[in-house]
């Protein structure tokens, strides 16, 4: 064994987790390197100390006054989080409803600013152009002018006689 | 239920801590309450090991009985009750240290001082009675500023084995490392606290 292994040991035999065996072999060791004894009870003071240091400082508090400020600062939370079940619960529905309506509000908003205008209100929206004359090359038309009172279109209406105009090589 | 809590610090059998868990995962505070009024004293020693400050400590040992209520719903009870807090308590008081050092390296890297009351200081003063003081104030400090040197899983470690008595392998599932970790850490521990001390002695 060397003085590595010793003092691996001699760490575990201060925590009780050396087997007996190498116990023994310890002691050995130890009656054998006095320094290392040293050593040994050097380190259970540290132990010693520590746990001396420990108790020595009692907690600022008394366990019944952690208890009460420690209880106030559950209840704070339990407040806290009962305000937000709430929130989250019975009034969810109402947030719910809210969020429907607004969705809807904002769907219908936009369709009537974005959808395409109909055809009557675009043709209504823009200047109207007079008709002066209508000229075609087919013989024997006859146009007809009117403006549409559904739609407020005019209408340019050109009739004919058919079998003339097939004459005149007017097909399909 | 209403559990005996005017006793301080007095230790129950284990049904009924056991039955004080249960009511208190119920959501009974008063049960919780005896727990907490039965452990605070150790949860707070073993914070103090590990952050050094009585104040530090209070506030932290407080911190931990919160989480803990938190988390009482995950006790699946296959641990004691206090194995259970300590392992909550350690890595509170790890993270505690890691976060205190990260802002001294921002906050104080020329002129740090330490902390306003260590361990030292409040021991000197605790300790009233002249035959208790068995060290002087200097060994004391000298002992305090070892610890101090250590990593806060070094000092973990060194407070489990030597306050709270646990075992290897009980340390090594509350650090959730291995218990050749555990053995190796407590040999570097010692080396370093003696080496530390040396002039002390």
């Amino acid at each position: 064994m060397n003085k590595l292994k010793a003092q691996q040991w001699m760490s575990q035999a201060l925590d009780g987790e050396l087997s007996a065996r190498r116990r023994q072999r310890l002691e050995q060791w130890l009656a054998a390197h006095p320094e290392d004894r040293v050593l040994w009870d050097q380190w259970q003071q540290i132990g010693s100390q520590l746990r001396a240091a420990v108790e020595a400082v009692p907690p600022l508090r008394s366990s019944a006054q952690a208890w009460a400020g420690i209880r106030a600062e559950l209840d704070d939370q339990k407040a806290a989080a009962g305000a937000w079940t709430w929130f989250g619960g019975r009034s969810a529905a109402w947030a719910g409803s809210l969020a429907a309506l607004l969705i809807i509000a904002t769907g219908v908003w936009w369709w009537s600013f974005y959808t395409p205008t109909p055809v009557s209100t675009a043709v209504a929206e823009v200047d109207r152009t007079q008709v002066e004359w209508i000229d075609t090359d087919i013989e024997s038309a006859m146009p007809v002018v009117y403006t549409d009172a559904g739609t407020g279109l005019t209408v340019i209406w050109v009739s004919f006689d058919e079998e003339k105009r097939e004459d005149n090589g007017y097909a399909g | 239920m209403q559990p005996k809590t005017s006793n301080e610090q007095t230790e129950y059998d284990a049904a009924t801590v056991r039955r004080w868990v249960q009511a208190a995962q119920a959501g009974d505070q008063e049960a919780y309450g005896a727990l907490v009024k039965m452990y605070y004293s150790r949860v707070h020693g073993l914070l103090l090991g590990m952050v050094r400050n009585a104040e530090d400590a209070d506030d932290l040992a407080q911190q931990v009985w919160i989480k803990v209520w938190r988390k009482l719903h995950t006790f699946k009870g296959e641990a004691d009750f206090y194995t259970w807090v300590y392992r909550i308590a350690t890595f509170a008081g790890l993270d505690f240290i890691r976060k205190r050092n990260r802002q001294r390296e921002v906050d104080w890297p020329q002129d740090y001082d330490g902390p306003t009351e260590t361990m030292a200081e409040t021991t000197s003063s605790v300790r009233s009675r002249p035959d208790e003081v068995s060290v002087t104030n200097e060994v004391w400090q000298a002992f305090e500023t070892a610890l101090g040197t250590l990593s806060p899983e070094h000092r973990a470690v060194l407070v489990l084995r030597e306050v709270e008595g646990l075992a290897y392998d009980e340390i090594a599932k509350a650090l959730r490392c291995r218990r050749g970790t555990v053995m190796s850490r407590l040999f570097y521990a010692r080396q370093r606290m003696q080496t530390m001390m040396k002039d002390w002695r």
